[in-house]
């Protein structure tokens, strides 16, 4: 996989463009610029370990909706992942999980709302996949690429804004100079810290706790969350492997409580995940793994400057609620592509801020949005006011029954909302 | 004199718009009575000066400032906290400080609070419209009591009718030290409640708004660099270096 990059190495290669992270949107942006003019480098510390079919599913996913999947189509990376493997939902629910006895009896009249693809003429609302196989077929289509270098198992030494082309220099000593710099190098951003392009950002008080689990029965095709005070319940379906269904959790609570949580046995851990998780959850067969993060949001004050782009998590790290943060991710991937595309067919720099900017415009406004929106939404349920919850569980109950509401609900959950579905995307 | 004139050499200020810088009064950062109108003040109005943007200045009740922003009659916030719903209003610059949010408890007061879900009990005397941190504003587990000032929170708190103030623990202090009763009867709390990077604010319908934040970046960042930050803080009694406080991440409670 780093056959052709080794070759180079020591010639110091010029690149117009170097992306500096081969995560799920740095692979994503390499793909989109495959079979371009732009001579590209992509650079991954570590990569991904090749799929093998008969392990069981890694800890971390992501719901891929159907605007990302059709992006991933068009570069060509999504029949790799289908053919690894990606588990399709159809239907999304969310509702509250009450905990008196007026609350049961309510909750299947008001506290829930349902969507279903099949509401909107779709076979699916969008798919939950494996990071990894979602980065690996990415990384099939750049291996692929005429034009595009991937440089594996070397760390970034340093980034030099300052030169007249901007350059990377690695821990090897190699310098890389490109025209443009694309930081997708996650939420600790080198890139974002050596551009100075500044950091606005907040933590929640809740952490989440991510866990891998063997169900019975057959594969869910819903994905639903269950909002309570101290944080939602999530369940994201998974494929089956040999006759077994699997699963990931998610549990937002506070980081002692999930601390607490981590040093139970296998057996006290299941039956506290029964006890908390509501009865929609199927029954629990394993637990294969489980690991927590710190939620946190932040943007980066500025995307762009001269020579450099920001996209994926180095420029926004979004609550994970909704699952919406690779999405975004995607959308910022396919609007940088197409912008530094066009630059380059009408002959301007694409390491031009003006250039760049078009690209900021794009995005900035869209990611704050969906952002906003998660915010809210989650500060909207952390809360126990009986009124606040009833007024909350009908308005669930109403979106669930209204048509043309619902519609958008579903549209937007499917990504299908927005300028991004409007703009034509790279390739 | 001499560092007045080589703030204004930085760039030529021909053609840019005079901005009209807005803040509430909020000593030491912001305060109408000090020579230089407070820390975040002069900061703001140094960078300014130095990118080349002439000022003025309205310090007004937070009520007001909104309004004034919202008709466009201040083109700037001189002193905001980022959150998302003000990040859509304003162009947010680079921070130039970090508030440590903090808590006033009476001096026999034994409440150790190290996570929020520890405040459920407390009567939290907060200011008016202010915004600290989203998980502690959002939370309505929490007895939060609006109060038109911090001294008015700090006053209730001396006497009893409040469990805790919350605050900008150097304003906290500012308060308490000024007044031997208010000194005798409270006592600030360890662990903060959280730290928030203190930036400067264009509102985004402003023409050129991102161009003024960057402008503004680039001149904060030689003032950075040239230790004039540094002599600023110093007038207002801060010793640590602004590197020290624009990175500190010590524990609170958005930790674990």
């Amino acid at each position: 996989m780093t056959d052709k990059a080794s070759s180079q190495l020591s010639d110091a290669p010029d690149y117009d463009v170097i992306i500096v992270g081969g995560g799920m949107v740095g692979a994503a942006i390499a793909a989109a610029l495959k079979n371009t003019s732009l001579k590209t480098a992509v650079i991954e510390r570590k990569l991904p370990a090749p799929f093998n079919p008969d392990e069981t599913p890694d800890l971390r996913v992501s719901a891929i909706n159907f605007a990302s999947e059709q992006f991933l189509t068009q570069i060509g990376a999504w029949e790799h992942a289908l053919r690894m493997r990606a588990h399709p939902y159809q239907r999304l629910a969310v509702w509250e999980k009450l905990g008196n006895p007026l609350g049961e009896r309510l909750s299947s009249v008001v506290n829930k709302t349902e969507f279903d693809s099949r509401q909107v003429g779709h076979s699916h609302l969008g798919h939950i996949v494996e990071n990894r196989v979602i980065q690996l077929a990415l990384l099939r289509v750049v291996e692929q690429a005429e034009n595009v270098t991937l440089i594996s198992g070397r760390r970034i030494h340093a980034i030099n804004f300052r030169a007249s082309s901007p350059e990377v220099m690695l821990d090897d000593k190699t310098l890389l100079r490109g025209r443009l710099i694309v930081g997708a190098d996650g939420g600790s951003s080198l890139v974002r810290e050596q551009a100075q392009l500044g950091l606005l950002s907040d933590a929640y008080e809740q952490h989440a706790l991510v866990v891998s689990v063997a169900i019975a029965g057959e594969p869910q095709n819903i994905t639903w969350q269950a909002f309570r005070p101290n944080g939602p319940l999530a369940f994201l379906p998974l494929c089956a492997i040999d006759g077994v269904a699997y699963a990931s959790l998610v549990w937002y609570d506070q980081p002692a409580k999930l601390k607490a949580l981590q040093q139970l046995s296998q057996d006290e851990f299941i039956r506290a995940l029964r006890k908390e998780f509501p009865r929609q959850l199927p029954e629990l067969r394993q637990v294969l793994g489980k690991g927590s993060f710190p939620l946190v949001k932040r943007h980066a004050q500025h995307y762009v400057a001269q020579g450099v782009a920001l996209a994926g998590d180095a420029a926004h790290t979004i609550n994970p609620l909704a699952g919406q943060g690779v999405n975004l991710g995607f959308q910022d991937a396919a609007a940088l592509a197409e912008v530094i595309q066009q630059a380059a067919e009408r002959g301007l720099d694409i390491g031009d801020l003006q250039t760049l900017r078009q690209y900021e415009r794009l995005r900035r406004g869209e990611n704050l949005k969906m952002m906003t929106l998660m915010d809210g939404f989650y500060y909207a349920f952390s809360n126990n006011l009986a009124p606040v919850k009833l007024a909350r569980n009908l308005g669930l109950g109403l979106a669930g029954l209204l048509g043309p509401a619902k519609r958008k609900v579903i549209a937007y959950a499917m990504g299908l909302n927005g300028a991004q579905t409007e703009r034509p995307l790279t390739r | 004199m001499l560092a007045a004139l080589w703030l204004h050499a930085g760039f030529a200020s021909a053609e840019k718009p005079t901005l009209i810088l807005g803040g509430p009064p909020w000593p030491p950062y912001l305060d109408e009575d000090q020579i230089h109108r407070g820390l975040a003040t002069e900061i703001v109005e140094s960078a300014f000066n130095k990118a080349g943007y002439p000022v003025q200045i309205k310090i007004l009740p937070w009520p007001r400032l909104l309004r004034a922003a919202e008709f466009k009659e201040v083109d700037v916030m001189i002193g905001l906290w980022w959150t998302l719903e003000r990040e859509e209003v304003f162009v947010f610059s680079s921070p130039y400080y970090v508030n440590v949010i903090g808590f006033a408890a009476p001096t026999e007061s034994t409440f150790k609070p190290a996570r929020l879900s520890d405040l459920t009990n407390a009567r939290i005397g907060v200011r008016q419209g202010a915004r600290f941190w989203s998980p502690f504003d959002f939370s309505t587990s929490l007895n939060k009591i609006t109060v038109n000032t911090t001294e008015s929170a700090l006053n209730m708190t001396a006497v009893g009718r409040l469990d805790l103030t919350v605050e900008d623990v150097r304003i906290l202090h500012n308060l308490i030290n000024h007044d031997d009763r208010l000194s005798e009867h409270l006592k600030i709390l360890p662990l903060p409640l959280v730290y928030r990077p203190l930036h400067m604010g264009v509102r985004r319908n402003l023409d050129n708004a991102e161009t003024i934040v960057a402008d503004f970046n680039a001149a904060l960042a030689e003032l950075l660099q040239s230790g004039w930050v540094a002599t600023i803080y110093r007038r207002y009694g801060i010793a640590e270096s602004p590197l020290d406080i624009l990175t500190r991440t010590p524990p609170s409670m958005a930790d674990e």
